[in-house]
């Protein structure tokens, strides 16, 4: 397949929508490095423009505060244009809420526990 | 949260839900101060597994929030310590007072060094304990203006010691609010050195300006005695050569006024003009002869009354003159030459008559100084005065400010006044008139020539 990535914690891969989407793998417990690894992963399919993710954290089971704090920071604005956080799990709910309400997220951010209407929100970020 | 302050006595024991167990075997040891705990995740993703990421995120911000608190504390302390080191290191008192009570809150080591006491000692003391007490309300007005704002500056605020000495300072102050209550910052420098070196300047300036008029004095005495000597040249030749000629006329004119006794009017008015003329004459070679040569003095015991009172008999003073005479009669009389005096309140009667040509008060007064065994005797006329400029050069020889002199009279005053051991004053103001004040040394006294 076209466009894809394979970080440590994610699989990424870049949508005929336009949208980058970002799969956690199960069990992931994503520090900075891999938060930065992943970045890294984005940049290489993003193909030079802001795009918006949509993150699927449902089977994530830790973000460390570090990698929470870059992900809300300006590197992540520079390079995205939104992030729909997809919650399903107790565990990535708490995260999901963790994020968005203590790291006050530079991106543009929301939570979803449905992926068309995340997908649906994020198409108003495609540029 | 301070590490220590909750203790954990006893591990929570749930033999039920050993996960609800580890949860709060997690809490406890927030509590305890160790932030560091982590619970585990079950992975069943069941509410407790959320519950536990919550608890273990809410850690890594407690853990993240204290490190960065205890960073900043580090900061700070340093910050103050580096704030202190400035304060205590600086050569300036340092006071931070209170506005409205003038109480201190904040001393450095300087202004402790300076007054002499100990910080806590100083802060118990306040505006008022650190001044002289007849400047307490002069202080407290400066420091009012001050917290004001009126103005920035105090200069030169007496300062009193723990010993009670008294020291000067300029105060800059700046106005700043101390946890909330409005204070002022003082910062004073002792100017006690500085004062000593304006004093010191100011004591050499004056000498300097006594040295610079000594040394005008000296060199306008020079360049008198310079002129005297020239004169002197030509006062021995050409004024002896002119006495004789002078006197045979004298002697011509004398015999003509006998022999045309009968002649007309207008013959003996002309021979009186050339009688007149030759005494003139004569008194200008005269003069010429006293000012370069002073025959030494000879000193007698004479009243000042009888003196100015021959002295007028010999002088023409037109009727447009009033004299007016206060000489008492307690006077001492004077030691001095006589025939040398009279010529010279001769010459300074004879100055002011011609000073007065429209007319005007002539006034002859005299005074003792008993503490100097003195008479001063002055010579006052209200006519034209001199020039502020002329002044200086008054008693030089050749120096006259009048159409017809030559610029001898004073230089004979001067002579004659010092030779009798006194000297010569003069006041003058232009349209106002002059006064010339001979002191003299009175019969008995130390400074009598002898």
């Amino acid at each position: 397949m076209e466009n894809v990535e394979i970080s440590r914690v994610a699989k990424l891969w870049l949508g005929e929508d336009g949208i980058v989407r970002i799969i956690h793998v199960h069990g992931a417990d994503v520090t900075l490095e891999d938060a930065q690894e992943t970045m890294a992963a984005y940049l290489k399919i993003n193909k030079g423009k802001k795009r918006p993710l949509f993150v699927d954290t449902k089977t994530m089971r830790s973000l460390a505060r570090e990698a929470r704090k870059y992900y809300a920071g300006e590197e992540a604005a520079k390079v995205a244009s939104a992030v729909a956080i997809i919650v399903g799990t107790p565990v990535s709910r708490v995260l999901g809420n963790f994020y968005i309400g203590l790291s006050n997220p530079l991106l543009p951010s929301r939570l979803f526990s449905s992926e068309d209407e995340a997908l649906e929100w994020l198409k108003g970020y495609i540029e | 949260m301070a590490e220590g302050v909750y203790r954990v006595t006893q591990t929570p024991n749930n033999h039920e839900d050993p996960r609800l167990a580890e949860m709060l075997d997690v809490i406890f040891r927030f509590a305890a101060g160790d932030l560091t705990a982590r619970g585990t995740l079950s992975e069943d993703d069941s509410a407790l597994d959320g519950v536990m990421a919550g608890i273990n995120i809410l850690g890594e911000e407690l853990e993240a929030y204290v490190a960065e608190s205890k960073q900043a504390q580090q900061a700070l302390t340093e910050s103050e310590a580096m704030l202190r080191g400035i304060f205590d290191s600086v050569q300036d008192g340092i006071i931070l007072a209170e506005t409205q009570t003038r109480r201190f809150r904040m001393v450095n080591d300087s202004i402790c060094r300076m007054l002499g006491y100990r910080p806590d000692e100083l802060l118990n003391l306040g505006v008022e304990g650190i001044h002289p007490a007849e400047d307490i309300a002069y202080v407290v007005r400066q420091f009012e203006q001050m917290a004001s704002g009126e103005i920035g500056v105090a200069p030169n605020l007496p300062m009193k010691r723990r010993d009670g000495t008294v020291f000067y300072a300029d105060v800059n102050t700046g106005p700043m609010m101390a946890g909330g209550v409005a204070c002022l910052v003082g910062v004073f420098r002792d100017i006690t050195e500085r004062k000593r070196a304006e004093d010191q300047i100011r004591k050499l300036n004056q000498a300097l300006e006594e040295k610079m008029q000594q040394l005008l004095e000296t060199q306008n005495e020079l360049v008198r005695k310079e002129k005297l000597a020239v004169l002197g040249q030509v006062a021995g030749s050409v004024g002896h050569e002119l006495r004789n000629p002078l006197g045979v006329m004298s002697n011509a004119v004398y015999f003509l006024q006998t022999m045309l006794d009968g002649a007309d009017d207008s013959i003996k008015e002309y021979l009186g003009i050339i009688r007149d003329e030759i005494a003139g004459s004569e008194r200008i070679v005269s003069d010429l002869l006293d000012a370069v040569r002073t025959k030494p003095p000879h000193p007698e015991t004479v009243g000042v009354e009888e003196l100015i009172g021959q002295t007028l008999h010999k002088c023409v003073i037109p009727s447009s003159v009033t004299v007016k005479l206060d000489i008492p009669g307690t006077l001492s009389p004077l030691q001095v030459d006589p025939q040398q005096i009279q010529q010279v309140f001769r010459n300074l009667i004879s100055n002011g008559v011609e000073a007065m040509p429209e007319g005007g008060m002539l006034e002859i007064r005299a005074v003792e100084n008993e503490s100097e065994g003195s008479l001063a005797i002055s010579v006052r006329d209200t006519g034209t005065g001199i020039a502020p400029e002329a002044l200086p050069k008054l008693f030089q020889p050749l120096f006259t400010t009048k159409a017809r002199g030559i610029g001898l009279g004073l230089v004979v005053v001067k002579n004659l006044t010092q030779a009798n051991g006194g000297r010569v004053e003069v006041q003058s103001e232009v349209g106002k008139g002059s006064l010339f004040s001979i002191t003299l040394p009175r019969h008995g006294s130390a400074v009598e020539t002898a």
